[in-house]
């Protein structure tokens, strides 16, 4: 598991891009509110359908207990890119996000490989 | 309430489901079909101040959603709107049907995730693109 976040005054987009997203979310990724303009999700490797599961939220979240505000299935041994439109998703709190095998709320059951994700924002 | 399917010639998502009043009771098999893939989603909740809504797709084996209770079964993808906004979702590879056998049912309602069946307090529109 590795995360790099480009979040600096220079640019006015930021990226957030873990190379193996799984059920342990990653809280508040965007610090505070912002606009998500698009999700990739490297899931072309593997061939198990997944979902990604987002949160409007700045505080922790409970793996299998919280129900998610966004979910997106990503199918089997495909690669997905999720955009938002020109206004982009906007988050009043936060993101924080997590990937796993099961649409219920309680999966906690982590991808069978390593997923690459990006995020872009601002 | 006045739903309606409508046929593009465009070859990815040629398939456009509206529904301009959305509630919590399953609109039943959005495209008419089995087999489909949903590739953008667009919830006009700007007649629905009160609460946030969200848009659940659910996908099982019966054409008529038998068996299938919002509030129970999990959605496969949940969008949510804030109260008063819009919000458009594409995803140009296609959120695909688990199999050729299974057809896509949608509702929405005012909790998050898999819980909840209470229907929005205002009007909702979804259009749901797919082929």
């Amino acid at each position: 598991m590795a995360t790099s976040v480009i979040d600096n005054t220079y640019l006015n987009t930021k990226v957030f891009y873990e190379t193996d997203l799984d059920s342990g979310p990653f809280n508040n990724v965007t610090n505070g509110p912002a606009t998500v303009h698009s999700i990739t999700v490297l899931n072309g490797g593997n061939a198990n359908i997944q979902y990604l599961k987002l949160y409007d939220t700045d505080e922790e979240i409970t793996a299998g207990t919280t129900e998610e505000d966004y979910k997106f299935r990503i199918s089997a041994s495909f690669d997905a890119t999720i955009t938002f439109g020109s206004a982009g998703l906007t988050l009043l709190k936060g993101l924080t996000v997590r990937l796993v095998q099961g649409e219920a709320t309680s999966s906690t059951d982590d991808p069978q490989a390593n997923i690459i994700t990006e995020i872009t924002y601002t | 309430m006045a739903d309606s399917l409508v046929s593009l010639s465009n070859p990815r998502g040629n398939l456009v489901f509206r529904e301009t009043a959305a509630t919590s009771t399953l609109e039943q098999n959005i495209f008419n079909k089995v087999g489909a893939a949903i590739y953008a989603v667009k919830i006009d909740a700007t007649q629905n101040t009160s609460e946030d809504v969200y848009l659940a797709i659910y996908e099982n084996t019966s054409a008529t959603a038998s068996g299938l209770t919002v509030g129970t079964n999990h959605p496969i993808t949940v969008v949510k709107c804030r109260a008063g906004k819009t919000v458009e979702v594409t995803m140009p590879c296609g959120i695909q049907s688990s199999s050729n056998s299974s057809y896509f049912h949608a509702a929405v309602k005012t909790s998050a995730g898999t819980a909840g069946n209470t229907s929005p307090s205002g009007t909702v529109a979804i259009t749901i693109l797919g082929e």
